[in-house]
């Protein structure tokens, strides 16, 4: 393969490779990359589109190609994960649990109530991080200071 | 009969300029890959951004009528 720089008139660089077959400068891998890239900036200006728009019909319509945007997004989405392009990057069980204890922390502190607290209450009486020996509500403390306030009462 | 916003104007512009790159893309890419899984998936996509694009241009052909 050469690689070779040319000066075209308007004194723009052109980079021309001359390869044996022809062969892309694109992999597959490339393209589908972008294909996907694509799609999520289609997403992203269809769901501004449906933010700016009066008109019912127009909106609606936004609306619709939206999800196909995405629909098409999920689509090249998973045909990347059929090839193994795509690493799903999951989140650790003890992340995870830190998470459910910061809210479940944050909603039942200061005695407030909401609507299906004791179900929430009976979740985290049997579970898992109180495996790593902390009291509830200690291991919060530890990692997030200044969080302690009263349940906000909407 | 459709009145257009300055912004829903502002939206059809940009997003019918870029459905209309999308196909151009997309029907490059297909040519280029020699998957023949990949090729019908970007071509289905690709068509999808045509239908888009018509709906679309319908939009901005109908606004500004019967407003004289």
């Amino acid at each position: 393969m050469t690689h070779h720089i040319e000066h075209s008139g308007q004194g723009v660089q052109m980079h021309q490779m001359q390869a044996a077959g022809g062969a892309n400068l694109l992999t597959d891998k490339n393209i589908l990359s972008d294909c996907l890239a694509s799609q999520k900036f289609l997403a992203a200006c269809y769901n501004h589109a449906v933010t700016e728009s009066a008109n019912d019909s127009l909106r609606r319509d936004f609306m619709g190609i939206y999800q196909e945007e995405q629909n098409n997004l999920k689509a090249i989405f998973d045909v990347m994960t059929r090839q193994g392009w795509y690493n799903l990057n999951y989140a650790s069980h003890q992340d995870i649990a830190q998470v459910q204890h910061q809210f479940q922390q944050e909603m039942t502190q200061g005695g407030k109530h909401f609507p299906g607290q004791l179900q929430y209450q009976a979740h985290a009486q049997g579970h898992q991080f109180n495996q790593h020996g902390l009291q509830a509500g200690q291991f919060a403390q530890q990692h997030h200071p200044g969080f302690n306030q009263p349940y906000r009462n909407w | 009969m459709s009145n257009l916003t300055q912004p829903e104007l502002m939206q059809l512009r940009e997003d019918i300029s870029a459905e209309m790159l999308m196909i151009q893309k997309f029907g490059a890419y297909a040519n280029m890959c020699n998957d023949q899984q990949l090729k019908q998936v970007i071509t289905n996509v690709q068509r999808a951004h045509e239908r888009h694009r018509d709906i679309l241009m319908r939009h901005l052909m109908a606004a500004g009528q019967g407003m004289m």
